[in-house]
């Protein structure tokens, strides 16, 4: 296992050895002191001199100012100081060649600079391709589109050869004569069967060219292509695939980034943040792959524009609608119906994107349980929609919502009651029912406005609403009296956020990024509602619970991504935060430092430190995420969260969309908070505090990917080495404990192979060291308390000793699906067909122990056992229409 | 009888539970000392009782061990009280020359052998008095659909504003029969809790496992330091017994219980709750004992009885 040490000590000798380098080619010969013998002559004989001090030679052509008498000031110099001498009286330059030096005259002006500026679209459907390369490759200057598919470069006039580039997109070309500012956009096409795009020149492309580390992109395509669970492509489960993500539980879409928890990931949908993603108790994710234009998510490096969270950015970006045609996709699953459409509004102007989903579970289960009094069923429903508005060339504006919803229910003692309202005989049929659910509202309203060439703003009003409930009504009827009681608890989260973020294109070296973000938190940390009417009066109507707790945050950002050489490449920014509680204020100023370093064009060399801050804490109760998992935001005694991480890697660019990385990390976090009863805690209050205990953890490890993204075979192969502890004085004795998502070892593959236009295979893989879960270690007698009268208590209870202290069997899964393709007059169908856990492995979901009594004997053993949930092949299929 | 009980929410995760596959898996114990287990319950007017032994490893099937050559010490209001040797065969050692009074601070020690120190300590709550308990019939309708005549009660409480208290309520039913001896039967009544005081989840019982039944256990949250009737309802079959009887009461109990008590209580219910379903995370039992585990807790008691025949 690598150490702590060992990590930091190569991050500091790779930004030794990156600052040597640029030391090194800054140590030119012209800076050399020498002493010359004379103090005037000729200007051959002066350069003369210089070459009988030195080893160099000159070079120059009678286009420079030869003088006959030059008067030196001082007989030591440096060889240019020399030359600036014998030259003051006309403008020369110098041009070192290993010992030579080149004296050319200098032309009368230098040559004007023209911003070439502009959008990268997928030109099926106008959809904006974020992160594509822009280049001149000429000049090998270049940059990248930004997160709205803009770029700006600025180039010297004269002929360019503009290229643009993405992954699993033909490359755009573009040749003209700059002679002023100019606007180019490139439509690029998706080809899939690009294959073996060669690098040509020294120009590195999109994951060798930034220099973000622990950023990966997967293209919405290839999770589209995953096997999947019940036939639903699950956004959030892909990302488990990848080195340094942990699911957690089988099944569950819940991402433990590098040994981070749950809460410590930022799931940003258009910018906004979404604060339970998960259907069906994380089963499915709420994010619909139809919907979606790009997913990246970044575990370390982070650049300085993120921050509120610890372990990760999850950036996902809608789909804007396509801009020439109308777009739709219909499909059809076990689990759930999806429909999708996207398309122009209004010409040129306005395009939108809608999509809808919805589980039928209840719709079957309901008649099937018509006969009986207790009917029990669940739903799910998520949309999304995106109108995009281009109010004129310079300046468009987004608005996107997103709204989903999951509840369970079970009703029961089904009965009618005469109305009360109605003189006759109307009778209205009532049942009793118990409920439960929870839903996340999200909505933004971006604008983005172009000032000039190199100046661009998005600026945004947005909010994000989270709820979670339970309750129950239930009627008690009599000839005389029609009594109805309703009980609901509920609590949420709503934000409401104003960003502003600028991208500024200095230069082809320089791309500044800045910008603020105020938001303002209300935690609803429960509150009960009860309702009761007899007949047709009320005679209770009260709510009473916690009273909301309010944060306000605000955050300042300001980044730079400039090229220091060819091959160096470096990202400063600071990210400083302010969090105002009732009567406290936090702040945290959180720098940011990430570096490139081409070894050769196609393997650069990376190097990145953050520090991180987050204002909020979720407390859970179980080996699973749950709605219920209470979020505990800072207050004026609960303590802001935070996290140092180092990271350090190698990325090789075998083929354009064909990579290799290795990167390793160390991650430092203070102010965990943990319940002391290991248990939630219902309500925020002051006093609760001490419930409560602060620690300190550490994770640290390295990862292998091995990334394909276009051929006929694409997908990846990730592995991780880690190790993840927690250390909280209050519990488990004060000792360090593995963090529940602490898994040694990890592999995720994934592969799809495209026989022909019709047929595609794809499978994937996963390994894993079981997760660490915490096992009683000891039982101790439990009395009949002195209040319980004849009730009787359990005789014993178990204690728990050490936190985590118990390790399940080995994670490994396979999935395999297929999709089969066809041309139809409607447009193209898909059927998606596949085996979940294909060969049927018992995975552990939890382990507990568990008495057994021998039938003949009566003799009872204790025997620890594991759950499986998905214990054998479970088949898929859906049926997908795209128009 | 129906119960005021959300259905479970979470029919779809013990629906997968169902649906799974159990196996079973090696276990290697390690070698963990066993702990001292402390119990004492202070009364008004009642002897101490406490109890010590040791925890057992958890695939064991007993559930205590007894402590050879433990001594122990108790000390009242700062006084020392009594002293002397546990008997290790006894579950429980009553303390005779001790009884109880409310105030009283009480601090028990135990000593093992090896010179190691348990203790805990607790002091004896005023009881809160029971103003008045009033009954009248209600209808309420059962599980089965049907309508049941029940008795509500509306005990009224005076609160004691200065401090957060903690509550339990307990209604026994009890009867008298003469055949040829006379007898009488006592039965703890599982009472409808329709107050609101019962339901509200500021503290921390559990928002996931809503059926718990914790007892008839509540704080002053909704009423501190004010008059207030806390309502509950009696099922029928404890109204109109068919056997002939010489008498019927119900005893209403309102305890009035340390913070301690209180935590222990509920966290043990919660407890065992939580153990059905593994997909929680196991669960600690509140403790307020310093080098061990159990509970040094005080409660003190007021009582009233409603005559049904």
């Amino acid at each position: 296992m690598i150490t702590s040490r060992t990590i930091k000590t190569l991050f500091f000798i790779i930004l030794l050895v990156m600052s040597g380098i640029v030391d090194t080619h800054s140590q030119s010969i012209l800076n050399k002191y020498i002493t010359l013998d004379i103090g005037s002559g000729s200007t051959p004989a002066i350069l003369s001199a210089i070459e009988a001090q030195t080893d160099v030679s000159f070079s120059y052509s009678n286009k420079v100012c030869i003088l006959d008498s030059v008067k030196l000031s001082t007989n030591r110099n440096t060889i240019e100081g020399f030359l600036n001498e014998v030259f003051a009286t006309c403008p020369v330059e110098f041009i070192e060649k290993k010992n030579k030096i080149i004296i050319l005259p200098l032309s009368p002006t230098s040559p004007k600079v023209y911003v070439i500026s502009g959008f990268v679209r997928n030109i099926e459907n106008g959809e904006i391709l974020l992160g594509s390369a822009v280049y001149d490759a000429l000049t090998w200057e270049g940059t990248t589109t930004n997160n709205f598919g803009f770029y700006s470069l600025s180039l010297a006039a004269g002929e360019v050869v503009l290229n643009s580039s993405f992954v699993g997109y033909q490359m755009g070309q573009k040749v003209l004569n700059l002679n002023s500012d100019t606007t180019i956009n490139f439509n690029l096409l998706y080809n899939t069967q690009i294959n073996e795009v060669p690098i040509i020149g020294n120009i590195a492309k999109e994951g060798i060219n930034t220099t973000r580390t622990g950023t990966i992109t997967v293209p919405v395509e290839q999770i589209q292509k995953f096997p999947s669970f019940l036939g639903e492509v699950d956004v959030i489960k892909t990302l488990q695939l990848l080195p340094g993500i942990n699911s957690g539980n089988e099944g569950v879409g819940c991402l433990f980034v590098r040994g981070g928890s749950v809460d410590q990931n930022l799931y940003l949908l258009d910018d906004v943040p979404v604060y339970n993603i998960s259907h069906l108790f994380g089963f499915f994710s709420v994010f619909n792959a139809d919907a979606l234009n790009n997913i990246s998510v970044t575990k370390g490096g982070f650049p300085a524009r993120y921050g509120g969270r610890l372990s990760s950015v999850v950036d996902i970006r809608m789909k804007d609608g396509n801009s020439t045609k109308l777009n739709g996709t219909v499909s059809i699953g076990m689990m759930s119906s999806k429909l999708a459409l996207d398309g122009p509004l209004f010409k040129d102007k306005t395009t939108f994107s809608l999509s809808v989903r919805r589980s039928y579970f209840d719709v079957f289960a309901m008649p099937i349980q018509a006969q009986s009094n207790t009917r029990t069923a669940f739903y799910f429903y998520d949309s999304n929609a995106k109108i995009t508005h281009k109010l004129s060339d310079k300046s468009k504006l987004y608005l996107s919502f997103y709204g989903g919803l999951d509840k369970f229910y079970s009703r029961y003692n089904y009965t009618q009651v005469r109305n009360p309202n109605s003189d006759g005989n109307e009778m209205l049929k009532v049942n009793d029912q118990g409920y439960s659910g929870w839903g996340n509202v999200v909505g933004s309203l971006r604008w983005n406005r172009i000032y000039n060439e190199k100046l661009f703003s998005n600026i945004s009003l947005s909010f994000s609403n989270y709820k979670y409930f339970v309750g129950y009504e239930e009627h008690s009827i009599t000839p005389e009296l029609w009594n109805y009681f309703e009980q609901e608890y509920r609590s949420g989260i709503r934000d409401l956020m104003a960003k502003a973020n600028y991208d500024y294109f200095l230069n082809p070296s320089h791309h500044v990024r800045f910008g603020a973000s105020y938001t303002n938190h209300t935690f609803n940390p429960g509150f009960d509602i009860l309702r009761r009417t007899q007949n047709t009066t009320t005679v209770l109507d009260s709510t009473f619970g916690g009273v909301n707790v309010y944060g306000h945050e605000m955050f300042l950002y300001l980044e730079d991504d400039f090229q220091l050489s060819h091959r160096l490449k470096v990202n400063v920014g600071l990210h400083t935060s302010l969090y105002h509680t009732k009567n406290k204020t936090y702040n945290s100023v959180q720098p940011r430092l990430s570096a490139r370093f081409l070894l050769t064009p196609t393997v650069a060399l990376k190097a990145a430190y953050s520090k991180m801050t987050q204002y909020m804490h979720l407390l859970g109760s179980s080996s699973v995420s749950l709605p219920t998992d209470l979020w505990i935001p800072v207050t004026d005694d609960i303590k802001p969260q935070n996290a140092d991480q180092y990271a350090t890697g190698l990325k090789w660019q075998l083929r354009q969309g064909f990579d290799l990385s290795v990167e390793g990390y160390i991650k430092k976090y203070d102010n965990l908070l943990i319940s002391v009863y290991n248990r939630p805690v219902v309500n925020i209050k002051d006093q609760d505090s001490d419930e409560l205990t602060y620690g300190t953890g550490y994770s640290k490890g390295i990862e292998f990917l091995i990334h394909k993204k276009t051929g006929d075979l694409t997908g990846w192969i990730g592995y991780s080495l880690s190790k993840s502890r927690q250390k909280f004085n209050r519990i488990n004795e004060g000792k360090e404990f593995p963090s529940s998502n602490d898994r040694v070892h990890s592999v995720g593959i994934f592969s799809n192979y495209r026989f022909n236009d019709k047929v595609d295979l794809g499978l994937t893989w996963s390994f894993g060291t079981g997760n660490t879960v915490t096992l009683p270690s000891q039982k101790f007698f439990v009395p009949n308390l002195p209040t319980q009268g004849n009730a009787t208590n359990n005789a014993y209870s178990e204690y728990i000793g050490q936190i985590n202290n118990y390790r399940m069997p080995v994670f490994h899964r396979l999935d395999v699906g297929a999709n089969f393709k066809k041309k139809n007059k409607l447009g193209e169908r898909t059927w998606s067909i596949g085996l979940y856990n294909t060969y049927g492995h018992q995975n552990a979901f939890s382990v507990y122990f568990s008495n057994e009594v021998n039938e003949s004997t009566g003799e009872v053993t204790r025997q620890l056992k594991q759950l499986s949930i998905f214990p054998v092949p479970l088949p898929y299929i859906r049926y997908t229409l795209k128009f | 009888m129906k119960k005021l009980t959300y259905k479970n929410p979470f029919l779809f995760l013990l629906m997968i539970l169902v649906i799974g596959c159990e196996k079973n898996l090696e276990y290697q114990l390690t070698n963990q000392a066993p702990k001292v287990v402390m119990y004492a319950f202070p009364m008004p007017d009642s002897t101490l009782k406490i109890h010590a032994s040791y925890s057992t490893n958890i695939l064991s099937a007993s559930d205590s061990k007894g402590i050879e050559n433990l001594e122990y010490n108790i000390t009242v209001n700062g006084a020392d009280a009594h002293s002397g040797a546990y008997p290790a065969s006894q579950g429980w050692h009553t303390e005779l020359t001790l009884l109880g009074k409310s105030g009283d601070s009480y601090h028990l020690e135990y000593e093992l052998p090896n010179g190691t120190k348990i203790s805990g300590q607790t002091t004896i709550p005023y009881p809160v008095q029971i103003m008045r308990v009033d009954t009248i019939s209600a209808s309420y309708t059962n599980t089965d659909g049907k309508p049941e005549n029940m008795l509500r009660c509306t005990v009224e409480i005076i609160d004691p504003g200065a401090t957060k208290n903690h509550y339990q309520i307990r209604v026994d039913y009890e009867e008298t029969t003469q055949s040829d001896t006379l007898s009488s039967l006592i039965q703890t009544i599982p009472f409808i809790k329709e107050d609101k005081v019962f339901l509200v989840r500021n503290d921390e019982s559990s928002i996931l496992l809503t059926q718990i039944d914790l007892q008839g256990t509540f704080t002053d949250y909704l009423f501190n330091g004010k008059n207030y009737g806390i309502k509950l309802l009696i099922p029928e079959n404890y109204l109109n017994k068919t056997t002939p009887t010489q008498s019927a009461k119900l005893i209403v109990y309102l305890y009035t219980l340390t913070p301690e008590y209180y935590h222990f209580m509920r966290s043990s219910i919660e407890e065992t709750a939580f153990k059905d379903y593994p997909v929680f995370e196991p669960l600690n039992l509140f403790s307020n004992i310093n080098n061990g585990i159990g509970v040094v807790a005080g409660l003190s008691v007021d009582s009233v009885w409603v005559n049904l025949r």
